[in-house]
């Protein structure tokens, strides 16, 4: 898993690029946790190069949004990768998550 | 390697023999202040200088009161060449120039003075001493590499170590946080022995050189040191001095890492010094000992994690306990069957079986995000609460919600659960459902499998506020609902490829419509259990790495 954090006027936006599972998401947690109260409108967690993402990556993605609630800040899901999708769908998470395209 | 010739001053023979470096000058003389000192009586407190000058090295007499013989004659000043021996009173030295490259030090080794002795007084042959040595190196590994107890290594390397330097006196302290010296962390006294009787002491009670010993664990060096009394630079505290000490022996006791503590021998005993073999061999038991206590410690450490793993078993069987195994067998309406099988040893997934009334009963199957203990704890505490909330629910959207509420307040790290309820009416076949994130149910109907009931809202835990729908559905006498975890679903083949046509090589509805078919006649721990090899042979020859619970109904329908 590869991350990076691109910070610009409004959005902090943390690209992720490989699997987010049980031996990575702990490297996006500290990310996201670090960006959200640091953001100035809030975080967009890029996701168009994420390979696979187990449910300890779905964790870090809700931990983040709980986070962000609790600062008044925005947390969206940009450009999530097709098996990205079918997780979120599968379990409706799309419903929960701002997702957006680009 | 300097190119530049190294100028060395030895005396003794054999094994006995040292070397010391000369440098650009080296005063000799009974006096302490000389870079060497020798007990000789006939020796003036400044005897002698050797120095490097032009071409080669020089030795003067610093007009001394007994004469300086270089190779059987007096001198006042004269140029010396390799093997000229120096004789002052009873004591020779040989002066010995050499291009020769050291052996690695087992440490890094400081020679603080060397007292040459008067050559009449070598005790023992030095073949025999160095066979002495020999045989403690080999008592101490041997005694190391057997044993896991660390008070009884420290004891053993402490006497072992001490028997063949001839120690009176010796102990082992151990590294604190902050450099400082410690008691043994296992028993929290001293080890130490004293005339050959090992004996716990208080840090306080023992008398030791601090300074010399603070400086062995901060600096990792070997410190031989002789005739101490007479040293003036190594003790600012003089301790050395108001101990009557006149020979030191200290070394780290170390691995590749770090400096765990320090084996620390000294004696008060006139003309007894600790010689270089003797801080060789202690300095490999330091290193040894170092090893041990790792080695020590990373077996505890495996004997605790057995512990644990035990604790963990204990965990589940008393987790299982929440779990449904006696399912009803004397209502002729439904045959009903459930069971969960953990990746790790215990689980995140969970099913429960309800009669809510005399003609509604309750299926419920959830994963916990998460593996092990922690998503165990919160499957536990769900299946509690689902008890709780279940009751007097008019409706499985309603039973969601509070468990939502409920989970929301405590759930830490991002915790959430997907879950699936299903409450049927045993009279009329009605189903109704909330899926919280879940994966749809399977209904089987002979050969015809369809998924049904799909999540209608998020999983457990992630929001508060949030509402489920009530889904409804109609079965027929003869049909089977199947409500199964990720584990199912997600199962992999070995290599990840995807294969027979199913979706990212997952097991998936796919896997599961095979065998529901080929066991559409049969009853639900039939299936489940069919099912469940299948998802083996599926992983096989791994074994599947999440969680598989699987429920399963067969409603036989209300006759009359």
């Amino acid at each position: 898993m590869k991350i990076e954090t691109t910070v610009t006027a409004d959005e902090t936006i943390i690209a992720v690029e490989g699997d987010i599972d049980l031996y990575s998401s702990p490297e996006l947690r500290t990310a996201v946790l670090k960006a959200v109260p640091r953001a100035t409108t809030g975080v967009g967690v890029h996701l168009g190069g994420v390979t696979y993402m187990d449910s300890s990556g779905v964790a870090t993605l809700v931990e983040g949004l709980r986070s962000a609630k609790e600062n008044g800040k925005t947390f969206s899901l940009v450009a999530p990768s097709t098996s990205v999708m079918k997780v979120l769908e599968l379990a409706r998470l799309d419903s929960i998550f701002e997702v957006r395209s680009g | 390697m300097a190119s530049v010739q190294q100028a060395f001053l030895v005396t003794g023979a054999g094994g006995d023999h040292r070397r010391v470096p000369v440098g650009a000058s080296m005063t000799v003389g009974r006096g302490g202040s000389c870079d060497l000192v020798v007990r000789d009586l006939a020796a003036s407190r400044q005897h002698l200088e050797i120095r490097r000058v032009a071409h080669g090295y020089e030795c003067r007499d610093l007009d001394s009161r007994n004469g300086t013989l270089v190779n059987g004659e007096a001198i006042a000043v004269r140029r010396l060449d390799d093997g000229d021996e120096i004789r002052i009173g009873k004591t020779l030295l040989v002066f010995s120039l050499h291009n020769e490259i050291e052996a690695p030090p087992v440490g890094k080794t400081v020679f603080l003075q060397t007292i040459i002795e008067p050559s009449g007084s070598v005790k023992a042959p030095p073949s025999s001493r160095s066979k002495e040595l020999l045989e403690a190196a080999y008592t101490l590994m041997n005694s190391l590499s057997s044993n896991f107890n660390p008070c009884e290594l420290v004891d053993n390397i402490l006497s072992t170590t001490m028997r063949a330097v001839r120690a009176q006196r010796g102990a082992v302290l151990f590294a604190g946080g902050n450099g400082e010296l410690k008691p043994c962390p296992e028993c929290g006294h001293v080890h130490t022995i004293r005339d050959g009787i090992p004996r716990s002491a208080g840090l306080g009670e023992i008398e030791i050189s601090e300074s010399v010993a603070t400086r062995v664990l901060r600096n990792g060096e070997n410190v031989l040191y002789q005739s101490a009394r007479s040293d003036q630079v190594i003790d600012p505290s003089a301790s050395i001095a108001a101990l009557n000490l006149t020979s030191i022996l200290c070394v780290p006791i170390r691995t590749q890492n770090a400096i765990h503590g320090i084996l620390y021998i000294d004696t008060d005993v006139a003309d007894h010094d600790y010689s270089e073999d003797d801080m060789l061999l202690a300095a490999a038991a330091g290193n040894s000992a170092g090893l041990a206590l790792e080695n020590a410690r990373i077996h505890r450490d495996l004997l605790d994690k057995q512990r644990i793993d035990q604790d963990i078993e204990a965990a589940w069987t008393i987790q299982e306990g929440f779990l449904v195994r006696d399912w009803p067998i004397d209502d002729p309406r439904l045959d009903v069957y459930g069971l969960t099988r953990p990746a790790k040893v215990v689980g995140g997934d969970f099913y429960d079986f309800a009669r809510l009334d005399e003609d509604h009963v309750g299926l419920l199957i959830g994963d916990v995000s998460g593996k092990g203990v922690p998503a165990a704890l919160t499957m536990a505490l769900l299946l509690a609460e689902f008890r709780l909330c279940a009751t007097g629910a008019d409706s499985t959207a309603e039973v969601l919600r509070r468990l939502n509420e409920r989970m929301v307040g405590r759930s830490r790290r991002g915790t959430f659960c997907t879950a699936a309820l299903v409450a049927l009416n045993l009279r009329t076949g009605n189903l109704m459902a909330a899926n919280a994130g879940h994966h749809p149910v399977l209904r089987i109907s002979g050969d015809r499998v369809t998924t049904i009931l799909p999540a209608s809202g998020p999983p457990l835990g992630i929001l508060p506020g949030i509402d489920w729908s009530d889904d409804r559905e109609v079965i027929k006498p003869g049909e089977t609902l199947l409500l199964y975890t990720d584990g199912i679903a997600e199962a992999k083949r070995p290599n990840g490829e995807a294969t027979e046509g199913r979706d990212d090589g997952e097991y998936g509805v796919k896997g599961l419509e095979k065998v529901a078919r080929e066991r559409s006649g049969d009853g639900p721990q039939v299936l489940i259990e069919a099912i469940l090899d299948d998802v083996d042979r599926y992983c096989s020859p791994l074994a599947p790495h999440d969680d598989c619970t699987m429920i399963a109904l067969r409603y036989h329908g209300h006759a009359g």
